[in-house]
């Protein structure tokens, strides 16, 4: 097969269109700098090697098993007073008692 | 660099650092991530940039190109070692189109051949601008640059009917 000449060759390889820039590409180049602080807490990325992603994840494994933070049981938050055993009052009998009477 | 500077700077040469890009990795996803590092880093090596050196767009294709070749690099795709004797299949021009076909050959050149070809071929750089880039003596860059040639010539040789037939419409 007859290999193509300078001319043919060009034209050929001038055939290969790339497409133009995505337009998500915008959002993630200039956008990012130009944002407020409200608009990055929304739209924000940072970047975090890899090594320090994965140390961070072993770290909270390792206190998933442990067992996180110290925690109290409800027996022991439940130390104020309570309403269990409180019983409405029916019949109220009130008695004056004056201080002279005493002794 | 100023936020209006960078997006007048970004706007201008998306496109081209983009195409190159694309036209390197041969992947849209790939090219996007490497458009993305290649603007960031212009953001904070912006005191490298020397225009006695060559233009701001020469500059991006090649913090493009060394991103490219990182990528290689960590992937294990890119051998330094330059492979004279490689040679690209000839393609077959029945199983898809002009464009995918030149991409499938293009993409199958070694990558030092690869590269000097998109640089003179798409990018429109002269042998001394691809020499600086690539950062090779310009003899380097010729003989590359004429290696890929022949292999191209024979690689796409199949479409040579249809490259006649396609001037022919064209010069009508």
């Amino acid at each position: 097969m007859r290999p193509l000449n300078d001319e043919e060759l060009t034209r050929v390889l001038s055939e290969w269109r790339v497409p133009r820039a995505p337009a998500s590409l915008d959002a993630r180049v200039p956008g990012e700098r130009g944002m407020g602080w409200w608009q990055w807490i929304v739209r924000g990325r940072i970047q975090v090697p890899v090594p320090l992603a994965a140390a961070v994840v072993l770290v909270l494994l390792i206190w998933g098993a442990i067992g996180g933070p110290a925690t109290f049981s409800d027996a022991e938050l439940d130390t104020g007073p309570t309403l269990a055993g409180f019983e409405l009052v029916e019949e109220l009998n009130p008695r004056i008692i004056r201080g002279g009477y005493a002794n | 660099m100023k936020q209006s500077e960078f997006n007048t700077v970004f706007k201008e040469h998306k496109d081209a650092v983009y195409g190159f890009a694309y036209r390197m990795t041969g992947s849209a996803f790939d090219a996007e991530e490497v458009c993305q590092d290649c603007f960031l880093a212009l953001l904070g090596e912006t005191a490298r940039f020397d225009p006695r050196r060559g233009t701001l767009r020469c500059f991006l294709i090649g913090v493009t190109r060394n991103l490219v070749l990182k990528r290689w690099r960590s992937e294990g795709r890119f051998d330094p070692i330059e492979d004279h004797e490689a040679l690209v299949e000839p393609v077959d021009p029945s199983s898809r189109e002009t464009s995918e076909l030149v991409a499938q050959a293009v993409g199958a050149l070694p990558p030092l051949q690869r590269e000097a070809l998109i640089l003179a071929e798409y990018e429109g750089f002269t042998l001394s601008e691809i020499a600086k880039t690539v950062e090779a003596e310009v003899g380097t860059v010729k003989a590359r640059l004429h290696r890929a040639r022949e292999n191209l010539r024979h690689a796409l040789a199949p479409l040579a009917p249809v490259a006649g037939v396609k001037q022919h419409a064209t010069t009508k």
